[in-house]
């Protein structure tokens, strides 16, 4: 499904195919292109593996056969640690449950990839508190994931996903965990980061109100993608 | 990066306080053992280098021989040695008081005329009427007078110009006081119970005739002591050691190796069974942050920052519990050497009688910081070695599952075969080499095969749990129903978990089991050899050494057949001390027959008796390689003698002395001049009365020193008795040991079971949700402690046994070089199945309190 005539491509599948054994063909054949800024959601129904393709697009995942390239580079010619490292430098990830450090508070979660790149103490928090402020938990900063709503949490994971500007976020059913209205409220809020920092959004849902925030939205099944529909 | 990663560490330690505690706890127990026998170890050796100095004073060499000691008149030879300005002799004995306490006394006998140049004595109150106070120890040379020291006055209630009632070879004497002596040097040798002689008199009542024990001597300023040393080498007879003082404190420090290499087996123990409450630990650690793992790796944390994470967690926690290891340790030395006294007890088994008490009173413990600085290091590097499989396992764990609920986490992997035929083949390897390589080979090699059959066991150790806890489960089902199968099953699923604390109780337990094992079959082997050791019908002993002139009228008594006079003292073989026992051999091998385990009966019985021909100990033979047909040369005080070895003897009841020679009274007397006696052993005639020939043998000697007189019977139980207590007194610090093994293993299992409950909070949050009551959920895990218990005690029996027959094979050969019996106490295995249920339950009861209070709402909620 290229998309000949566009702007830079960042994510870019070439015949991907994820067998587990030889009974379960997750991905079988996918070819996909993201272009920069681009708003994607895919959907399916569970099994249809929209999962793998988020985990083989952000380097957890190794394909059987294909390739996958962020932007430009593919995955799976580097070894374990510069696919980290790309990681590190290239996507953010959000999660339906959230996976955040119990241990750690809001600010403390957020700065943590800035940190783990080596920006120190001061800038790193300093910058989270505006990341956090921006996502509009000023006044829960200090709490720790646990004393949170799952809403909040979920925009905690998004200031943690975007404190580093990555040119890819990668969100695996983001709303899931949350009800209607809240679920509303993120998409908003990333729609927001789409259009301020200008960050692709590949978005896994079940959501059917989500492609409404989306450019494009691919349905997959039995590991292929079998429709398309432009927003 | 490690920075941040560190701190994400340090907030999890944080969030998981009694974790943290259990683990730096777990270290602390194993570096405080380590650090407290290396203090322990430094105290005697300290004590052992001030010994010598003191009694070296300005002596720039000293000349020793064995106990026996030599003749006076090489003292001659050495004043008239070039390179030698002052000599002084003296000897050392010991005997017992006729005070209310029966206290012994150590008494030095000196030549107060030359003693001053060698050593100053700080006195108080000496007459000085004839202006000698520049020698106080001249009056010495009044007949019948001692000087004593001031801490014995002290606690005698004695003064200057009271009798003290000695016992001597020779008889009772009652010495005057002189003066006390306030000396603090005197005042810390054998715990201040001194007395000063003048030599000749102490000779004359010693039954010493004219031997002496050693020379100091001073060496003339500008000459190089060596060549002092090297001239009167050549000039003495070679059985005369010339050594400076510290090579004298080096051969007593030798002396104490046993005791010292034990007291270092024991301490790694301790480190090798908090090494797996360190890895149980780390590894909960690693189980518990599995999700926040695999978050950081989402986040761009590579596997090997990952690792890192987790050693750096592994090396702090092994710094902190190893520096509170490191304090409790000190005060434990310090306590230990307070509540024992010293080190007296387990030394007296291990050392030649004749260093023994001079070093009764140990300096007290000082804190080491090179030994700390080691245990820190050690305690870092125990935890990082125990870390380094969870921090692997950390960084190979796959995000995508991490990421996901607890549901989809796999169940744990066990090892798989090619790793359990490693560890089988380790733990035969082990066995095989135990069995078919001889003692020879050496300390280190026979350790590194029990080495090899721990790690054996060890990889084994979760396949086995598994196949124990599936051998069980149907028993638990039947038992206690559904409780019982979910409780089996969390070992199965999670068999690391659980084999961490199986390890911490089999090694534990194993220690327990083998260390019995070994004492109680060292205690019959040595026991059944000394009673064969014992001839004739009646045994007499002096409260001291007896002289010639003091057993003759006793060989005179009516009813006495035989006596063989046995003399026990010690010489040099090579670099090593040796037992020496010097008895009439044609009487003592009438009566030892069964003893002789080598040799031509016949042909012993025509040559030792002759003085043509010498006995040595299988010990001896084992250590020294020497056989039947080989010649034994030993260096004597009088000249070089060489006989040849004419048969080996069975001497495991002396098994802790580096060997035994025996000789014919006739050749000793010929080479070491020496004519006392140690015990002897009598034959009665046919339907002699024993009562009646007792009393006449106290009667003969009532004017001399007091005597023992035993049926051999009653000896042989009253040795039986004192080999025990010597033996127990010997592993009075494995008994610790195994106290601290039992402790360690119980922290193992509470840190276990409180871990358990945390993992599995959702799950027994479950059970309660679907109806589960806080008693079932308490039952569970209570039965999941006494499941763990059970696997603990099968594979601590199977390494018990394992280790016992090892040790029968190695330890023995290490500390007395010979092999003993397999000895496995049923009895202690029927004690333990319950002890180990009620430890088990007992370390439950918490764990257990916990799971049944835990909130289910937000235990469900928990991921």
């Amino acid at each position: 499904m290229s998309q000949p005539g566009r702007a830079r491509t960042i994510v870019q599948f070439e015949g991907v195919r994820r067998h587990y054994g030889n009974q379960v063909h997750a991905l079988d054949g996918v070819n996909l292109e993201v272009a920069l800024s681009e708003r994607v959601a895919i959907m399916g129904p569970s099994g249809s593996g929209k999962s793998t393709l988020l985990h083989l697009a952000c380097g957890l995942d190794e394909p059987t056969s294909g390739s996958v390239k962020v932007d430009g580079v593919n995955l799976f010619d580097l070894d374990d640690d510069s696919r980290t490292r790309l990681r590190r430098e290239k996507i953010g990830m959000i999660f339906q449950t959230f996976n955040l450090l119990a241990t750690l508070d809001a600010i403390e979660n957020v700065s943590l990839p800035l940190r783990l790149k080596g920006l120190g103490w001061r800038e790193s928090a300093k910058r989270a508190e505006a990341m956090i402020e921006r996502v509009g938990l000023r006044d829960r900063a200090r709490h720790k994931p646990d004393e949170l709503s799952g809403g909040e949490r979920q925009r905690v994971a998004i200031a943690r996903a975007l404190i580093f500007e990555p040119p890819l976020l990668l969100a695996d059913e983001p709303t899931g965990n949350l009800d209607t209205a809240t679920g509303q409220e993120i998409l908003t809020l990333l729609d927001e980061m789409n259009r301020d920092l200008g960050i692709t959004i590949l978005l896994v849902t079940h959501n059917e109100a989500a492609t409404a925030h989306c450019d494009r939205a691919l349905t997959l099944r039995d590991g292929r993608i079998v429709g398309e529909h432009i927003g | 990066m490690m920075r941040t990663l560190i701190f994400v560490s340090f907030r999890d330690w944080r969030n998981h306080k009694i974790r943290a505690a259990i683990t730096v706890i777990g270290v602390a127990i194993g570096v405080s053992a380590y650090f407290a026998l290396r203090t322990v170890n430094q105290s005697l050796l300290r004590s052992l280098e001030t010994t010598v100095d003191r009694l070296a004073g300005k002596a720039t060499l000293q000349i020793t021989a064995g106990e026996s000691g030599f003749p006076e008149d090489v003292i001659e030879t050495v004043r008239a040695t070039d390179g030698v300005t002052d000599s002084v002799a003296q000897i050392l004995e010991f005997c017992q008081t006729e005070l209310d306490d029966k206290a012994n006394l150590l008494v030095l006998g000196i030549d107060p005329e030359a003693e001053q140049k060698l050593r100053a004595y700080d006195v108080d109150g000496v007459p000085d009427a004839e202006g000698r106070k520049d020698a106080p120890l001249f009056f010495l040379k009044l007949p019948n007078t001692v000087v004593i020291s001031s801490a014995f006055a002290d606690k005698e209630g004695l003064k200057a110009g009271d009798h003290i009632p000695i016992v001597m070879p020779t008889g009772k004497t009652d010495l005057r006081i002189l003066y006390v002596l306030k000396d603090e040097r005197v005042d810390s040798l054998f715990g201040g119970r001194v007395g000063i002689m003048d030599i000749h008199t102490a000779q004359q009542a010693f039954g010493r005739g004219r031997n002496i024990d050693r020379i100091d001597l001073i060496t003339k300023r500008g000459i190089e002591i060596e060549s002092v040393r090297q001239r009167l080498k050549q000039r003495l007879p070679a059985g005369l050691d010339v050594e400076r003082p510290q090579q004298r404190s080096q051969q007593v420090e030798n002396a104490t190796t046993i005791v010292r290499q034990g007291f270092l087996v024991t301490s790694l123990m301790a480190l090798i069974i908090s090494s797996f409450l360190i890895f149980n630990a780390m590894s909960i650690a690693v189980n518990q942050r599995w999700k926040e793992t695999g978050v950081l790796r989402a986040l761009g944390v590579e596997r090997r920052n990952v690792r890192r994470m987790f050693l750096y967690d592994a090396s702090l926690i092994g710094l902190i519990g190893s520096g509170l290891g490191v304090l409790a340790g000190y005060y434990i030395a310090v306590a230990f050497a307070r509540l024992t006294g010293g080190l007296l007890p387990i030394l007296s088994a291990a050392m030649p009688s004749s260093t023994l008490p001079i070093i009764a009173q140990p300096a007290p413990p000082t804190f080491n910081p090179g030994f700390a600085v080691e245990s820190l290091a050690l305690g870092v590097i125990t935890a990082l070695i125990s870390a380094w499989l969870p921090a692997r396992a950390a960084s190979r764990l796959t995000p995508i599952l991490a990421l996901h609920n607890i549901e989809t986490r796999q169940m744990e992997a066990t090892l798989g075969w090619p790793r359990l035929a490693l560890g089988a083949f380790l733990v035969i390897a082990g066995l095989v080499l135990v069995r078919f390589t001889s003692a020879a080979i050496g300390t280190v090699l026979q350790l590194g095969y029990l080495v090899l059959i721990l790690f054996g066991l060890i990889i084994m150790l979760p396949r086995v749990s598994c196949w124990i806890a599936s051998a069980i489960r149907p028993l638990a089902g039947r038992a206690f129903g559904s409780e019982g199968v979910f409780a089996i099953d969390s070992i199965l699923v999670a068999p690391r978990r659980a084999s961490a604390t199986v390890g911490a109780l089999m090694v534990g337990l194993a220690f327990v089991f083998s260390i019995w094992g070994f004492i109680q079959s060292e205690k019959e082997v040595l026991a059944s050899s000394y009673e064969r050791t014992v001839n004739g019908d009646l045994q007499v002993f002096g409260a001291a050494l007896m002289t010639q002139d003091f057993v003759e009228p006793i060989k005179a008594v009516s009813g006495i057949a035989s006596v063989d006079r046995t003399l026990f003292t010690t010489t040099r073989y090579q670099d090593r001390m040796v037992a020496l026992i010097a008895s009439d051999m044609d009487v003592w091998l009438r009566h030892s027959r069964n003893i002789l385990t080598l040799g031509d009966y016949e042909k012993v019985r025509e040559g030792v008796p002759a003085g043509e021909g010498v006995l040595i100990s299988d010990i001896f033979a084992a250590r020294s390689g020497l056989g039947v047909g080989d010649v034994l040369t030993l260096e004597t005080p009088l000249a070089k003698l060489e006989r040849p070895v004419l048969g080996i003897v069975d001497s495991k009841a002396m098994a802790w002395l580096e060997g035994i020679v025996y000789l014919d009274r006739k050749l000793y007397l010929q080479y070491w001049r020496d004519d006392r006696v140690s015990w002897l052993s009598i034959d009665l005639d046919s339907g002699a009365d024993f009562t009646a020939v007792k009393d006449e043998i106290e009667r003969t000697v009532s004017r001399g020193q007091p005597v023992f007189v035993q049926t051999s019977d009653e000896v042989r139980h009253r040795g039986r008795e004192i080999i025990s207590r010597n033996i127990d007194q010997f592993f009075a610090f494995f008994y610790v040991q195994m106290f601290i093994a039992t402790f360690v293993s119980l922290i193992g299992l509470i840190n276990t079971l409180v871990i358990s409950v945390w993992d599995r909070k959702r799950e027994l949050g479950i059970v309660r949700a679907v109806g589960g009551t806080r008693g079932q959920i308490a039952k569970i895990v209570m039965l999941e402690a006494a499941a763990i218990g059970i696997i603990g005690l099968v594979t601590g029996v199977v390494k018990g046994v394992i280790d016992t027959y090892a040790m029968s094979r190695t330890a023995a050969a290490i500390f007395g070089g010979y092999s003993i019996p397999f000895y496995f106490s049923g009895k202690l295995l029927a004690l333990s199945v319950p002890i180990v249920l009620i430890v088990a339950l007992g370390a439950s009861w918490w764990p257990a309190r916990i799971a049944a209070r835990a909130n289910v709402v937000s235990a469900i909620g928990s991921e």
